[in-house]
C-alpha cells in the first residue's frame, strides 16, 4: 500500500502545484456577486435561493474539477514518459492507477471542503446567522457531493485508460448528465409501468447499470425546511448512497485496472 | 505485461455489479422517490437552452433559484402575466420550495384584478391547485396545509368546512408556528362548529400554560394572554348569543342579544349607466359599519367551482364572465359603481343572460354584527330574501335576478340604459343621511 499512498501524495501535490485551488476564490467571488442581487426576495426566499444557488455553484465547480483533475492523470504520465520510470520500479499497474485515483479524490475532497468553507463563511456573514439548522444544508449536501464527485472521477479514470482527454471530457460529461437524470427517468418510465414493455426494460437496465449520481444528491429541498421535509431517515439514505458510491467506484476501478493491464504503453 | 486475471476477479466484479444495482433499485430509489423526487421530469418545457443544459447537469435547484429571482423582478414591475409560467417552471424544477407555492398561489388568487381591484375569481381554482400540488410535494410541513386552509377561509370565504379540513391537518404538523394555530378556532366558528371552536381554544390555552411554565419569557406570556382573551371572548359570545341558553331550553326566558330578529328588509337597485358599467344601490337593516354584502354577476349557466382544477395550466375560463364585489354598507345603505368596461379579458360578456346574486352569510360577518344576528342568522330575518335552504342550518340573505346582455351593454331597446328596482326599493333622497357619529369625547 505504501506505493499507492506515495503515488496518491504525489498526485495531490501536483494538483496543488497546478493552482487549481484558485478556483475556490472564484466560488467566493461568485457568491459575493450573487448575494446582493437577491435582496429583492423575502428574507426566507433570499436564504433559500442563496443556498440553492451556492450548492449549484459548488456542484458545477466540483464536477468540472473532478473531470479535469482525472482526464489528464494517465495521458500526462504517458506523454511525459514518467510512467515508464514509475512502472520500472516495484510498482504494479493497479497500484499506479489506484494511487492516481486516490490522489485525485483527496485533492477533490480538499477543494470541495475549502469551497464549502468559503460558502459557509460568506453565507454566515451575509445572512448574519450561524445557526446550525440553517447552515446544515451547506454541510450535508457538499459532504455527499464528495462521494458523487469521487464516482465521477472514477468514471473519468476508467475512460482515461482507453480514450483521449478531449473525448474523455465529453464522455464523462454525458455520463454525468445521464447519471443525474437516471432516477427521474426510471421513475417515469421504469417504475410506474406507464411506458411500453420495451421502454420499461431499457429504463430498468439503464437504471441498473449507469452510475447513478442522483442517488447521492440530497440538494432537493435541502434549502427549504430541512429535516421537516424528510420522511424516513435521511442518515440511512445518505449511508446507503455512500455504500453505493464506494461499490460502484470499486467496479469502475477494477474495470479500469483490467483495461490498463492490457494496454500497450 | 499482459497478466491473466483469476476468474475470481470476474466473479467479484459481477457480485459488485449486482450489489450496486440491487442497492440502487431496492434500497435507495424508494427513499429518493419519497424525499428527493421532483415528481416528473418536465424540465424541457419553457426553459431556454442554457437553463435546460444547467438543469440536465444536475443544477435544477440552482436554475429554480435564478428563475425565482427573475419571477420576483417581474412581479415587482407589474408584469403579472410573465410570472405565471415562471412559477410553474420553478415548482417543476424545485418542488420543495414551499415559498414559491405559497407566494405563487397568493399571486394567482389575489393579484389578477380589474381596474377597481376586484380579483379575477376564475383564477382561484388554479391557486388552490398550485397549493394542493405543494401539499403533495411537501406533506411534512404545515405551511402548504395552512395556506390552502387560508385560501378557503379568506379568499373563497364561504365553504368553511374545507378551511377546517386543511387547518386541522396544518395544526398536526410539528413545525407549525404556535401563533398560527388559533385560526382553526375561527374556522370552526365560521363552519358552525362552536363546541369544537371552544375546545380548540381550551387545548391551546393548556398548551400555552405549559409553555409559559417552562419558559416564562414575554413571548410565552403574550401568547398565553392572547389565547385566554380569545377563549373568554368565545365563552362570552356563546353565552350572550344564546347558544348555551338554547341548549338548556331557556332561550326564550332571557333577553339574549339575538332575540327579536332584526328585519333586514333588503332592497336593491341596479342601474346600467354605461355599457358594462352598473351602479348598485340598496338598503338593509344593519346600520353599523363593517358589513359587506356580496354581489356576483355571472353568465346565467356558469357555475364557478372552487374545487382545484385537475391540472395546473393557468387557463381560466376565458370566455366566461364572473364578477364578484363586496358592497360596503354604511348607515344601512350601499352605493357602488361597478365598471366592467375596461377589462374585456375579465368580463368578456359573451353570454346572452346573466345572473346577479346578492348574498350575505352571517357566518362571515364580523363579531359586532354577529352579536346581533348570531352565527347562524337566528337574529335576522327578511320578508323577501331570507334563505334557509342553500346553507343548511344557516339563515342567509339571498337575492337573485337575471339581466340580459342587451341590458348590460345598452343595446337595442336598452340604448338609453336600464334600471332594475327590487320590490320595496325606495331611492334615497340624498347620499348623506342620518349618520351614527362617535362623540368626540369617546375618540382618542
Amino acid at each position: 500500500m505504501n506505493q499507492v499512498f506515495a503515488i496518491a501524495a504525489t498526485t495531490v501535490g501536483e494538483a496543488i502545484r497546478r493552482r487549481v485551488l484558485l478556483i475556490i476564490l472564484m466560488v467566493g467571488l461568485a457568491f459575493l456577486i450573487i448575494a446582493p442581487s437577491l435582496n429583492e426576495l423575502s428574507p426566507r426566499g433570499q436564504q433559500q435561493t442563496l443556498i440553492d444557488i451556492s450548492i449549484g455553484i459548488l456542484r458545477i465547480t466540483a464536477a468540472i474539477l473532478a473531470v479535469t483533475l482525472t482526464v489528464y492523470l494517465l495521458p500526462n504520465e504517458v506523454e511525459r514518459r514518467t510512467i515508464y520510470t514509475i512502472l520500472s520500479k516495484p510498482v504494479h499497474r493497479y497500484q499506479f492507477l489506484l494511487g492516481k485515483y486516490l490522489g485525485s479524490v483527496v485533492a477533490l475532497s480538499l477543494m470541495i471542503g475549502l469551497m464549502t468553507l468559503v460558502v459557509i463563511l460568506a453565507f454566515g456573514i451575509q445572512q448574519q446567522t450561524w445557526s446550525l439548522e440553517r447552515i446544515s444544508p451547506l454541510i450535508k449536501v457538499p459532504f455527499m457531493m464528495i462521494f458523487q464527485m469521487s464516482l465521477l472521477a472514477a468514471v473519468s479514470m476508467l475512460f482515461s485508460t482507453f480514450v483521449t482527454p478531449v473525448i474523455n471530457f465529453f464522455l464523462s460529461g454525458l455520463v454525468w448528465i445521464f447519471g443525474t437524470l437516471i432516477n427521474p427517468i426510471f421513475e417515469r418510465w421504469g417504475a410506474q409501468g406507464e411506458a411500453s414493455d420495451a421502454v420499461t426494460l431499457v429504463a430498468r437496465i439503464a437504471h441498473y447499470a449507469v452510475p447513478n449520481f442522483s442517488n447521492l444528491d440530497i440538494a432537493q429541498g435541502a434549502a427549504t425546511a430541512g429535516a421537516t421535509q424528510i420522511r424516513g431517515s435521511e442518515a440511512v439514505h445518505m449511508a446507503n448512497g455512500i455504500v453505493y458510491a464506494v461499490v460502484y467506484v470499486c467496479i469502475l476501478l477494477v474495470v479500469a485496472v483490467l483495461i490498463f493491464d492490457r494496454k500497450e504503453l | 505485461m499482459r497478466p491473466n486475471r483469476s476468474p475470481l476477479v470476474w466473479i467479484a466484479l459481477i457480485a459488485l455489479f449486482a450489489t450496486q444495482g440491487l442497492m440502487s433499485q431496492r434500497a435507495i430509489f424508494p427513499t429518493w422517490k419519497q424525499n428527493y423526487s421532483t415528481g416528473e421530469l418536465r424540465i424541457d418545457r419553457g426553459l431556454n437552452a442554457d437553463q435546460l443544459l444547467a438543469s440536465l447537469a444536475g443544477l435544477r435547484e440552482m436554475v429554480a433559484g435564478i428563475l425565482w429571482v427573475e419571477t420576483d423582478h417581474y412581479f415587482d414591475t407589474g408584469q403579472f402575466d410573465a410570472v405565471l409560467p415562471l412559477i410553474r417552471l420553478v415548482t417543476w424544477l424545485n418542488p420543495r420550495q414551499v415559498e414559491v407555492y405559497s407566494t405563487g398561489a397568493w399571486h394567482i388568487a389575489y393579484n389578477f384584478t380589474d381596474e377597481q381591484n376586484r380579483s379575477d375569481r376564475r383564477y382561484i381554482p388554479l391557486g388552490l391547485r398550485l397549493l394542493q400540488e405543494g401539499v403533495q410535494n411537501n406533506p411534512n410541513t404545515y405551511e402548504m396545509y395552512h395556506e390552502t386552509g387560508w385560501m378557503y377561509y379568506h379568499k373563497v370565504d364561504d365553504d368553511y368546512w374545507k378551511a377546517v379540513h386543511w387547518f386541522e391537518q396544518a395544526v398536526e404538523k410539528k413545525d407549525i408556528l404556535p401563533a398560527l394555530k388559533s385560526i382553526l378556532s375561527n374556522a370552526y366558528q365560521r363552519n358552525g362548529q362552536l363546541d369544537e371552536s371552544l375546545n380548540w381554544y381550551w387545548t391551546l390555552q393548556e398548551e400555552a400554560e405549559r409553555q409559559y411554565a417552562q419558559d416564562s419569557d414575554i413571548m410565552s406570556m403574550n401568547r398565553r394572554d392572547t389565547i385566554e382573551r380569545n377563549l373568554n371572548n368565545q365563552i362570552v359570545r356563546m353565552t350572550q348569543r344564546g347558544v348555551f341558553g338554547r341548549r338548556a331550553g331557556v332561550y326564550d326566558q332571557y333577553p339574549y342579544d339575538t332575540h327579536d330578529p332584526v328585519d333586514l328588509n333588503f332592497t336593491f337597485s341596479i342601474r346600467v349607466v354605461e355599457p358594462k358599467v352598473i351602479r348598485v344601490t340598496g338598503t338593509w337593516g344593519i346600520p353599523t359599519t363593517g358589513a359587506r354584502v356580496r354581489m356576483q354577476l355571472f353568465d346565467h349557466d356558469y357555475e364557478l367551482k372552487w374545487e382545484p382544477a385537475e391540472d395546473l395550466n393557468f387557463d381560466r375560463d376565458a370566455d366566461r364572465t364572473f364578477m364578484q364585489d363586496e358592497l360596503y354598507t354604511q348607515n344601512g345603505r350601499f352605493d357602488r359603481k361597478i365598471d366592467m368596461s375596461r377589462n374585456p379579458n375579465m368580463y368578456p360578456f359573451t353570454a346572452e343572460r346573466y345572473k346577479v346574486v346578492f348574498y350575505y352569510n352571517p357566518r362571515s360577518a364580523p363579531a359586532h354584527i354577529q352579536d346581533k344576528i348570531g352565527w347562524d342568522g337566528e337574529g335576522m330575518t327578511d320578508q323577501r330574501y331570507l334563505d334557509t335552504e342553500r346553507r343548511p342550518g344557516t339563515r342567509i340573505l339571498y337575492a337573485e335576478i337575471e339581466l340580459t346582455r342587451d341590458q348590460l351593454l345598452m343595446r337595442g331597446d336598452y340604448a338609453n340604459g336600464y334600471v332594475y328596482n327590487s320590490p320595496g326599493f325606495v331611492a334615497a333622497e340624498s347620499d348623506t343621511g342620518p349618520e351614527i357619529v362617535i362623540p368626540r369625547t369617546l375618540r382618542k
